[in-house]
């Protein structure tokens, strides 16, 4: 994404907004912290039209994407928890089966009512199941709802693998009606996270020096801790 | 600030995105392609344009929160 972006390796802003052209080689903006070049999100809809405009569709409209699945289980909840979302996962201790299972969720993810609303995840080992309190093993799709900290979650249904069709749907739409968000003030979300040791360690360290003091000074005012 | 944090790519295509309502419950939401690789194969095979944010979700280490 560096390379993408034109920045410098190991200098990757913590956020990155940018749009780019459909082979992801030409950025059609300059690459910022947020959208706020726009300056108004009538603009930015205007202006996302605009660009969008330049590119023909290369499918038709039937066109149905895959499932947007987060790679791991754990990031998925912990991604769903930051986002405020409840989580999917789709579960088959048979790899193939598991596939076939997400080929035949894709029309159902993308409903009108339902795309965007949940996050995705799908897996063939058991052992990823244990993160969702009850877990029965059984290979179908699990709606869960994630904890504060995305660390673990609650199951609200499962659906049998061989149920999907006829009722997978409509499972996620009751699960999207019940399912009430947290109010998380940033803050005390932190404060909290390090009180009770709740902490995230990213895949590639941390290395810029300004962020390492930054967790630091915060780890020290809140717990005592360093 | 600099990060050398395990950033997630959250790219969504710009195919008719309705704007969100704060009046719609639930409201209309974005869907992001977690992946970087998935989502810019997606975007070249339908011809459309990328909309690339970056972040860890996590603050400061804790997670849940971006």
């Amino acid at each position: 994404m560096e390379q993408l972006l034109g920045v410098t390796d190991g200098t990757l802003p913590n956020t990155v907004f940018c749009l780019l052209s459909p082979d992801g080689k030409t950025k059609l903006t300059r690459p910022t912290r947020g959208p706020s070049i726009f300056r108004t999100p009538e603009n930015m809809a205007v202006q996302m039209k605009r660009l969008a405009s330049r590119y023909k569709p290369a499918v038709p409209n039937s066109f149905v994407a895959p499932v947007p699945l987060v790679d791991r289980v754990d990031l998925a909840m912990n991604v769903a928890a930051s986002d405020n979302r409840p989580l999917v996962v789709f579960y088959h201790p048979s790899s193939a089966d598991l596939k076939m299972l997400v080929e035949s969720s894709r029309p159902i993810v993308w409903d009108a009512e339902l795309a965007g609303q949940f996050m995705y995840a799908a897996t063939s080992s058991k052992e990823d199941l244990k993160a969702m309190v009850n877990a029965s093993g059984d290979a179908g799709v699990y709606i869960v709802e994630p904890d504060e900290y995305g660390v673990s979650g609650k199951i609200v249904r499962h659906v049998e693998w061989d149920e999907v069709a006829d009722s997978l749907n409509r499972e996620l739409l009751r699960a999207l009606v019940k399912f009430e968000p947290f109010q998380k003030n940033h803050q005390q979300h932190i404060r909290d996270g390090y009180v009770f040791g709740i902490e995230w360690e990213t895949i590639v360290p941390e290395s810029d020096p300004m962020s390492v003091q930054a967790k630091r000074r915060f780890k020290s005012r809140f717990n005592g801790m360093d | 600030m600099r990060f050398g944090m395990c950033l997630l790519p959250l790219l969504t295509l710009l195919v008719g995105m309705p704007p969100v309502d704060a009046e719609e419950n639930p409201a209309v939401r974005i869907v992001w392609h977690a992946n970087l690789e998935k989502g810019l194969a997606l975007a070249k095979q339908t011809n459309r344009p990328v909309f690339l944010v970056s972040g860890a979700p996590a603050c400061l280490g804790v997670p849940g929160i971006w």
